[in-house]
């Protein structure tokens, strides 16, 4: 199965619906846990972007934003949003980290600790960009399943 | 319209099966939260709006979803905030059971899924009306 016909099945879709949403909800309750709450409109500006520009325009958004005079509670929740997409995060609930091991599992990513040397940054790049790829796929799949376990968990914490 | 091309299993018999046999015993669940959404006075274009979604969803994922952000919705007398509650548990319920029935194949848990929330779906709205016609609501 090429990776095309993989983001196409059933089981992938599977995957979107269990795996992901696991991934995301930890991700949300985590940042919940750690940072004060946004308001939603913080989250709503998420899926317009990724439908508009894809996982390049959330990025540059996280980035603004987290740069941005802003509230402090704002600039954590969008440094938070930038280190689940990065692929340098070593955070546990890094989407790119989960993208990663999946990829690998499934055999759509070459296992980088057993290649030559010389070779491990090349295949790390070709890594990066298929992770990043499929990232683009499901990003708005992903952010549904994170935006609307934020939206409750506010409701039953207290929203701001 | 996905644009996911759907290979749904053919399921066997016995998992038909066993999909009615959940359906009946969870019936009298199904109905608490049926009598629920109307003691609520929940509207019926709500309940007819989630029913829709059900018929059409492509994940399971996406009514968990749904109700979450309708109760996370920040408006006074949110209805959803009383019966989102009951209507995630019993969807876990399901989630649960359909693990049960497809075991790990998880092409086949998805449509398993798929059927008993719409069994389920057809039993909570159902009830609904009903109790909603009794207190003269929709006569």
């Amino acid at each position: 199965m090429t990776l095309h016909e993989y983001l196409k099945s059933a089981q992938f879709q599977a995957v979107q619906d269990e795996a992901l949403r696991e991934a995301a909800i930890r991700a949300a309750e985590k940042i919940r846990q750690n940072h004060a709450p946004v308001k939603r409109h913080q989250l709503h500006a998420i899926p317009s972007i990724i439908q508009g520009s894809g996982l390049t325009g959330l990025r540059d958004l996280a980035q603004k934003q987290k740069e941005k005079n802003s509230t402090t509670r704002n600039k954590e929740f969008w440094a938070a949003i930038d280190d689940l997409l990065s692929a340098t995060s070593s955070s546990e609930t890094s989407l790119f980290g989960f993208l990663q091991t999946l990829l690998l599992e499934q055999g759509f990513l070459e296992p980088e600790a057993s290649a030559e040397k010389n070779t491990q940054k090349q295949i790390r790049k070709r890594n990066k960009t298929i992770t990043e790829g499929v990232m683009d796929d499901i990003l708005n799949v992903y952010f549904e399943h994170f935006n609307c376990h934020y939206f409750i968990k506010a409701q039953q914490g207290g929203s701001q | 319209m996905s644009s996911f091309e759907i290979q749904a299993p053919l399921l066997s018999a016995k998992t038909l099966k066993s999909i009615d046999l959940f359906l009946e015993d969870y019936y009298p669940k199904a109905s608490e939260a049926g009598e629920k959404i109307s003691a609520c006075r929940m509207d019926k274009t709500q309940v007819r709006g989630l029913e829709n979604l059900i018929v059409s969803a492509t994940r399971f994922s996406e009514v968990i979803n749904y109700i979450k952000n309708q109760v996370g919705k920040e408006r006074e007398k949110n209805k959803w905030k009383e019966v989102g509650p009951m209507l995630l548990s019993q969807l876990q319920d399901i989630e649960i059971k359909a693990g049960d029935i497809a075991g790990d194949n998880p092409m086949e848990r998805l449509d398993v899924k798929l059927r008993l929330l719409r069994g389920w779906a057809r039993q909570v709205v159902a009830h609904y009306l009903y109790k909603d016609r009794d207190e003269g609501r929709h006569a």
